[in-house]
Parts: structure tokens; C-alpha cells; sequence
């Protein structure tokens, strides 16, 4: 996993070339698990900077093993807390495919019912399910890693994606 | 093994290739694949570490190690092309908007770019851009029209209303003060209403009055009843109807001691103006007073 010369316990995080490598390496991650937990609606983006931000001011305690338990923790910490402070509720939105081209009208709004059933079914799960899925059926990731970012098991990773799976058949499948 | 223990290990990928024949034969393979083609639309925005990297470390304590790199001039530069290939555009844009219009007492017909028909009736306003109507077939209508879509991608008309979808159909828009009214007459429509989805197939009307939606059967002509010379209304106001008459003769209809938000149905035909104000009138128990382009309409009671 990592390419540097050096232990990585003697990498230090207040080191510019240590800390933009792990920006490089979870940063995107970290984005996309925020997206996909929260919605865009509470400013992912955002969010995941400031969490890098923490993890500088916070460079001399945290060590390079714990940075991404540490980027994880502190930026889910933050969007709990905006939830509690604005009571916004999260509300997961996609992006419209872009345009079928020639289809039957037909096709179209079949295509139509079914995105919005699954946007629906996406919508109320838990966000602990809705990142775990996504995380794993769009992005790709291993369920190995899934469960390092949350520092949760593995086998807690297979079920929620295997809970979530069945939670969305239920409201799409038959469309 | 169980259809469970398939899903599972479907979902890790660790299915053997014997296993995975005998898998995609079944439904919920089918299901599954359908369900992760279309996670697809799901994805996370596009994320570019490098430009959010120089955003964090513009945020960065002051006194760290960390070198800062003036990101201000090149950025300028971008921005600079991007401006001007935005007002070149919009130049362009605004120059092949078309605008069509008609008068009171009118009704005109027309082909947009994809041969689509449009027969408009009198006093609508409607705007389309020529230029990226290949790419997206969307207008915008004030008024009433109805519509022959030539199949293809979607077909987009806004109103301040709502917006209605449609994708090779015929249907009729109406726009009339807080009235909204579509009737689908052949294929199916999707309305969109103070952010409410509604689709209709042919032989459904959607009104809504002041915010109030409904799905109703409509008994149908092969066209809209103004297409055949005649206004008719389900339960509607009557001041919208009265609205009507003047928008249709070009005329200016006077209320003396009529309560116009009483609801009514009925119809009236568009070339006799004498037939049509009797049409209204008596159902009400009203006289009417034709003055040339002035009429005045009284309770008789």
C-alpha cells in the first residue's frame, strides 16, 4: 500500500511531502463517503477540507497509521454536528443521466419511473447502509477497505451492503 | 448453496466461473445487474484532489512549512477565455432565440426545427432557441397551444406554471392566470408542478387551480375543442371565462353585479358572437348589451 522508503511509523504528518501524500491518497475517498453518507446538500467538499485542516493543526499527535481513522472520524463528527445544529435532513440526490438519444417513448419513461423508484429506495436507507453500498457498487471499493475507512469489520461491511441491497429490491425490483 | 449465499458472493466477486453461468440464469441476476447499471447516475461528483489540495493549504495555519504558490495569476488567465467564450455564446444564443406570437382573435400554425407541429391559440407568446434545439428540444409558452411532437430525445415545455415532458406525443398546454391545464391526446405526458411528477397517458387531463392538482378522464375529440372553433371549461371560474371570450373576439366584457368567481361548465362557440354570449348567459340568468367592441353583462335578478 505505501510506496514511501521510510517505516511508516516514522513518517511525520508535519511533514509537507508526508501530508500531501496522504491528501492524495484519501481525500477523494474521504469526499465521496461524505457525499454519499450525507448528500451534497451539507457541502462534502467543504467538509473534507476542513478535516485535512484538523489533521495539520493536530499533526504532532496524530500518527501517519492513525491519519485516516483520524480524517474519517473527525470529518463524520462534523457533519453529525451540522445535522444537530440546522436540523436539515439529508437528502441524497443523482445526477440525471445525461440523454438517451433515440429510445421509444415508452423506454424513456420507463427508464424515468425506474430512476426515481431508485432514487427513492437509495433515499431511505440508513446513511451507515446508503455510504457502505455505494461506496462499494459505485466506487468500487473492497469491502476490506470499506472497513478500514469506517473502522468497522469486515464482516459488518459485507452485511450492511448485503442489507442494503435487499432494502432497495424491495422498492425496485418489477419496474 | 442458497440463492442468498449466490447474492453474497456476487456482491464480493468471488462467485466461480461455473457458479456465475449457472447464476446469470437466474432473475435476480437480472435484477441485480439492472439495479448496478443504473447506481451508475448515482456517482459522487467529480473530485480533483490537486485543485482541492491548494484550496486546504490556503487555509493552513500561518508559520507551517508548507510553501505557498500563487494559484491568483493563472487562474485570472482562465478565467479571462472562460469569460469571453461564455459572452461569445450567450451572443449567439440570444441571437437565434426565436419569438413567436399571436394576436387576440388568432390562431396560428407552425413546424419547429424537427418538424414537430405547434398550432398556437390567440394571444400566446412562445420562444425557442433554433440554434441548440438539436441538442435540446425545450420552449417556453404563455398561453395555450397544442403540440404534435416528432419522437426523439425529450421535449421540454416550460411555463410559469410547471413544466410539461413529453416524448412524441400529442397534447394541449394551457396557461391561463393560476389555471394550468394539460390533455394528452396521444402517447404520454409528464407534468411537473410545484415539484410534483405526474404522467399522463392519452385521455387524462391534469388542471390545477390555485395550486390544487387533478388527474381527471376527458372525453376526446381528435383535438383540443379550440382547434374546432369552440372554447369549452370543466368547473372553471368565470372570470377565466369571460377572460376567454375577450381573448377569442377581441372584445371587452363588462361585469355589472356578478359574483365571477362562481364555477362554470360549459362551452362557446368562436364565430358567432351572439350565439356564444348566449351560451354564457343564460345558465347564469345574465342579459348581455353588445356596444361594438364593448359588452356588458348584467345579473337580471
Amino acid at each position: 500500500m505505501l510506496t514511501n522508503q521510510l517505516p511508516e511509523e516514522n513518517l511525520d504528518v508535519c511533514k509537507e511531502s508526508v501530508f500531501s501524500e496522504l491528501f492524495a491518497k484519501y481525500s477523494k475517498d474521504l469526499h465521496n463517503f461524505l457525499y454519499y453518507k450525507f448528500g451534497e446538500a451539507l457541502n462534502p467538499k467543504d467538509v473534507a477540507q476542513e478535516a485535512f485542516v484538523k489533521l495539520w493543526n493536530n499533526c504532532a499527535n496524530v500518527t501517519y497509521k492513525k491519519a485516516k481513522s483520524f480524517l474519517f472520524t473527525v470529518a463524520n463528527n462534523h457533519m453529525l454536528n451540522d445535522i444537530a445544529k440546522n436540523k436539515t435532513a439529508t437528502k441524497f440526490r443523482n445526477i440525471k443521466p445525461k440523454s438517451y438519444t433515440v429510445e421509444s417513448p415508452e423506454f424513456l419513461l420507463e427508464e424515468d419511473e425506474y430512476m426515481q423508484a431508485l432514487q427513492n429506495a437509495i433515499n431511505s436507507l440508513s446513511e451507515d447502509l446508503r455510504a457502505t453500498f455505494l461506496l462499494n457498487r459505485i466506487d468500487g471499493k473492497k469491502h476490506q477497505e470499506i472497513a478500514d475507512m469506517l473502522g468497522i469489520s469486515r464482516k459488518a461491511v459485507e452485511k450492511r451492503i448485503y442489507k442494503a441491497l435487499s432494502l432497495i429490491r424491495e422498492k425496485v425490483d418489477g419496474i | 448453496m442458497t440463492q442468498q449465499d449466490y447474492i453474497q458472493k456476487w456482491l464480493e466477486g468471488t462467485l466461480s466461473e461455473e457458479e456465475r453461468q449457472a447464476f446469470e440464469k437466474t432473475q435476480d441476476y437480472t435484477d441485480l445487474q439492472k439495479i448496478d447499471n443504473h447506481l451508475k447516475y448515482f456517482k459522487a461528483p467529480d473530485y480533483n484532489s490537486e485543485e482541492e489540495y491548494a484550496e486546504v493549504k490556503s487555509k493552513l495555519s500561518k508559520g507551517a512549512k508548507i510553501v505557498s504558490f500563487d494559484w491568483v495569476k493563472p487562474l485570472l488567465k482562465v478565467a479571462a477565455v472562460l469569460l469571453i467564450a461564455v459572452i461569445g455564446y450567450g451572443v449567439f444564443y440570444s441571437v437565434s432565440t426565436v419569438h413567436l406570437q399571436t394576436e387576440l382573435a388568432n390562431q396560428s400554425e407552425f413546424y419547429l426545427p424537427d418538424s414537430s407541429r405547434v398550432l398556437m391559440n390567440a394571444q400566446s407568446d412562445l420562444n425557442y432557441n433554433s440554434f441548440s434545439w438539436q441538442n435540446n428540444r425545450s420552449l417556453e409558452l404563455r398561453g395555450e397551444a397544442f403540440f404534435e411532437v416528432t419522437k426523439g430525445s425529450k421535449f421540454d415545455v416550460e411555463t410559469s406554471l410547471g413544466t410539461v415532458s413529453v416524448l412524441g406525443t400529442k397534447f394541449n398546454v394551457k396557461i391561463r392566470d393560476k389555471y394550468f391545464e394539460i390533455v394528452c391526446f396521444e402517447g404520454k405526458v409528464q407534468v411537473e408542478y410545484e415539484s410534483k411528477k405526474e404522467i399522463l397517458t392519452a385521455g387524462k387531463m391534469f388542471s390545477a387551480l390555485n395550486g390544487a392538482a387533478v388527474v381527471s378522464n376527458v372525453r376526446l375529440e381528435n383535438r383540443p375543442s379550440w382547434l374546432l372553433n369552440e372554447s369549452s371549461f370543466n368547473s372553471l371560474p368565470y372570470s377565466y371565462i369571460i377572460a376567454e371570450l375577450e381573448r377569442q373576439y377581441d372584445v371587452e366584457v363588462t361585469t355589472r353585479g356578478i359574483d365571477t368567481t362562481v364555477l362554470f361548465t360549459g362551452s362557446f362557440q368562436h364565430n358567432d358572437l351572439e350565439l356564444a354570449l348566449k351560451a354564457l348567459t343564460a345558465p347564469l340568468n345574465l342579459t348581455y348589451k353588445i356596444n361594438g367592441k364593448e359588452i356588458i353583462l348584467t345579473s337580471e335578478n
